[in-house]
């Protein structure tokens, strides 16, 4: 993986004293709590319904086993013992003081970490292919190029203040698993004929309440002109995107108001004149870069498969839910699911890190990621350790066996923590998590993904789910509707409202019958939700839930 | 009213009358203003004026780098309005050359907050910008040169290195027939192979292969400096940073008669050397 110089190491210690700076003169009253807002955001500190939260960027999602540690010390220490991993790769602390901050900046800083722009209206974290660097359909491996971003949007002076916040997705495999198609830019990397990389590049994405699929701008940009045209792209935004009204600042509305054709003319005008001096060393950079990842890559050589044929049954659910193909035989790609029965999305306790530090150490080469599904993935692990691996993840409650299962759920934090939500997610997901893990012990329900939003803001994903559930306030009660169909593969599309909302004790009876209606016309065990559901339309899935007993 | 000055963050308080006469003499425009880079480009005053309207706005940023790419460094370029001392950065490093500022604002966040604005935030970026120094430039751009020592210099660095290695380049029957200097830490690998002088294609490899990393201080010696300089080029291509090269060689130049080892060179020098 990627490791900081001492360029690198020094800028994020800078960054931290600054942040320092920021909370003393707000603490003395020199900055207004307007005035601060920006600035702490952009170091990941949102006020909350109770507390502050800190946001930590994991860019592109790959941690290791120390830096996984670190975060289960700061859990432990100046929070109330977890931490939760969101749908943009990153940890989130739920209960730091804000006298802390500039303390838990300096110890993310020791391990090569940050906060930085994982909030605020500019650019965040670059997110990416969990599989990145070992997938059997790679293309290009895109952390690369997502290490570069990260460079290139750090302390941007000209894109802090952008008419909103902006979102980065890589991928350079065959399936798209970083859902590039739903953020502002989306980069999809390819090799030309000559096995450099070129990037095809989509934009105006998005969830919130106006969800958007993205368009693509431009393909097979080479790595020499991706970094001026983003700057471009980014520059016409901040110029002309809009200001009045914040939920129609992102750039997927002024894509849309301009039109595609115009919003690019605009963009070619702009990269016709554009200074290319700050970009001059971006080949030499991203070829160091590569050689980072690459020394901090071991050498793979080809091992045993491993033979299921006397494993325990439990393991072999396990393998076949969790386990994904290595592009090098007789390694696997292990990944642990953060959803245990009955259990709230994506939170880990400290103790948990730690353990999941000492197992990455042991059976992944200390090194892990973090999905967009709030799930953790060990890349490097020996086909023939995947039961020792599994043994010490059930020991530590985290061997549930439902990657990409319907209760493998993606939740935001809802009305238990977050100030923007109109209704909870977490009791919902809780809920929906026992209901569905009871039904797929007794059936095969195949690939089913289920994402919950307690508001419009959609930071649960629910527009992208083939069932996504949003959390609203109707009449001073949580009410929550449900959508069928999307998805956020490199099909993405949208999901659709299936009708009137329901209360939160109906929700888990509305989603069992949408999976019987699912199971009885699906054309066999091959058939995925969303192409039933293309196929049949909202109908009988509308007859079951609203008309049907 | 008070000015704030560029990197140096000098800030100075001024009649208001003048410094904002002079201002006033420009073009004014905001933010919020439709068609403010054509009205910007087209002006021939060498002041413009840009107008924050809230701190959260940050259009500015962007209208003045279009601005001094396409006036370049003779105009002046001013920001008002709401702006933070944390912005102060960011104008600067987009292309403003002074923030103007109300008293009432300098008074709130206090003069220090102004004046320390640009040296509290990291002072490199990794893209170039304005004139904060470029982390990708200074990976990048700087050159390595082949440092050239004569021999007796070279043979002083390196008893007092604790890691460099002395890499001789010649062929194995110049070090078998003509010998070879004596220094712990020397490598043999051949620039060009013997018997027919043809470059060895596997050079940098059998490098890094007998344990010289890019790190690692490499001093280069052949016959009379020639071959390892050639070959020092070779490693820089291949990333080494610290090279030498041993200008006069082993054997030195050829004196009046044609013979060489008289002249200078380690051999002449009386520098310790072997022979199998």
């Amino acid at each position: 993986m990627y490791h900081y110089d001492h360029h690198d190491q020094s800028f994020v210690e800078a960054r931290a004293r600054e942040f320092r700076n920021q909370v003393e003169r707000r603490l003395a009253g020199q900055l207004t709590e307007d005035e601060f807002k920006p600035l702490r955001l952009q170091n990941g500190l949102y006020l909350q319904l109770h507390a502050y939260m800190l946001r930590v960027a994991i860019p592109y999602g790959e941690l290791n086993s120390q830096q996984l540690r670190k975060l289960g010390y700061i859990a432990d220490t100046y929070d109330k013992g977890y931490g939760h991993f969101t749908t943009r790769q990153n940890i989130q602390f739920n209960w730091p003081k804000l006298v802390d901050t500039p303390d838990i900046l300096d110890h993310l800083a020791d391990v090569q970490m940050h906060a930085i722009q994982t909030s605020g209206n500019c650019i965040r974290n670059v997110t990416s292919d969990p599989f990145a660097g070992v997938a059997a359909d790679e293309f290009i491996d895109p952390r690369p190029v997502s290490e570069l971003m990260r460079q290139w949007s750090m302390l941007h002076p000209e894109f802090a203040f952008l008419p909103r916040k902006f979102k980065f997705a890589v991928t350079g495999a065959a399936e798209d698993r970083a859902a590039i198609k739903f953020h502002d830019i989306g980069i999809w990397a390819k090799a030309d004929a000559a096995g450099e990389p070129v990037f095809d590049v989509y934009v105006g994405g998005g969830q919130g309440r106006t969800p958007r699929v993205a368009k693509l701008f431009e393909s097979a940009v080479p790595l020499i002109e991706l970094m001026p045209l983003l700057d471009a792209m980014l520059r016409v935004y901040n110029l002309h995107g809009r200001r009045d009204n914040k939920y129609k600042a992102r750039i997927k509305i002024l894509v849309e108001e301009l039109g595609l054709e115009n919003y690019r003319d605009e963009v070619r005008a702009e990269l016709a004149n554009i200074d290319r001096a700050p970009f001059v060393s971006v080949e030499g950079e991203y070829e160091r870069i590569c050689n980072a990842f690459e020394e901090g890559t071991p050498e793979m050589s080809p091992e045993k498969a491993i033979d299921l044929k006397t494993a325990t049954p439990a393991f072999k659910r396990w393998v076949e839910s969790n386990v994904a193909a290595h592009r090098v035989q007789g390694w696997a790609i292990a990944q642990i699911s953060v959803k245990p029965k009955g259990g709230i999305p994506g939170d880990v306790t400290g103790a948990q890190m730690r353990a999941l530090a000492d197992l990455a150490d042991h059976y992944s080469r200390g090194e892990l990621r973090i999905t967009h599904r709030q799930n953790v993935v060990f890349p490097y692990v020996r086909a023939t350790d995947l039961e020792a691996l599994y043994q010490g993840l059930s020991a530590i409650g985290l061997g549930e066996d439902n990657i990409g299962e319907a209760s493998d759920i993606i939740a935001c934090p809802g009305l238990d923590y977050c100030a923007l939500a109109t209704a909870r997610s977490i009791p919902v997901a809780q809920e929906l998590s026992t209901m569905l893990r009871a039904r797929e012990a007794a059936d095969d329900l195949g690939p089913i993904s289920l994402n919950i939003s307690g508001c419009i803001n959609a930071c649960g994903h629910h527009h992208a789910a083939n069932i996504g559930i949003l959390g609203l306030n109707k009449a001073e009660k949580e009410n929550y509707q449900i959508t069928l169909g999307g998805r956020s593969d490199e099909r993405a599309s949208v999901g659709e409202i299936l009708g009137p909302g329901f209360a939160q004790d109906d929700v888990p009876g509305a989603v069992s019958k949408i999976i019987d209606t699912y199971l009885r016309l699906r054309t066999g065990e091959q058939e995925r939700f969303p192409d039933t559901y293309a196929r049949v339309g909202k109908e009988p899935f509308k007859e079951a839930v609203y008309v049907g007993a | 009213m008070w000015v704030l000055k560029d990197q140096g963050a000098s800030l100075t308080h001024h009649d208001d009358s003048s410094e904002g006469a002079a201002a006033a003499s420009g073009l004014r425009v905001d933010a919020g203003e439709p068609c403010l880079d054509e009205q910007s480009f087209a002006n021939d005053s060498n002041c413009v004026t840009l107008n924050f309207p809230s701190s959260h706005d940050g259009r500015g940023f962007s209208f003045a780098r279009r601005v001094r790419r396409e006036r370049g460094e003779g105009v002046r370029i001013i920001a008002t309005g709401n702006l933070l001392p944390d912005q102060a950065r960011m104008a600067f490093q987009c292309g403003f050359s002074e923030i103007h500022l109300t008293d009432a604002l300098v008074e709130r966040h206090g003069e220090l907050a102004w004046r320390t604005a640009t040296t509290t935030a990291p002072d490199a970026l990794y893209t170039k910008s304005g004139k904060a120094p470029s982390i990708w430039d200074a990976r990048h751009q700087h050159r390595v040169k082949v440092q050239s020592l004569t021999s007796v210099e070279a043979h002083e660095e390196l008893q007092k290195s604790v890691n460099a290695v002395l890499l001789d380049v010649r062929t194995s029957a110049e070090w078998q027939f003509v010998g070879r200097p004596s220094f712990e830490r020397s490598v043999g690998i051949q620039w060009q192979t013997f018997p027919y002088g043809s470059e060895n294609p596997n050079f940098v490899t059998e490098v890094a292969d007998a344990g010289l990393t890019q790190e690692t201080p490499i001093f280069l010696i052949c016959r009379s400096g020639v071959r390892s300089l050639a070959a020092a080029e070779a490693l820089k291509e291949a990333g080494y940073k610290d090279l030498t090269n041993v200008s006069d060689g082993f054997e030195g130049a050829k004196n009046a008669a044609g013979r060489r080892g008289i002249l200078n060179g380690w051999k002449a020098a009386q520098l310790p050397w072997n022979q199998d």
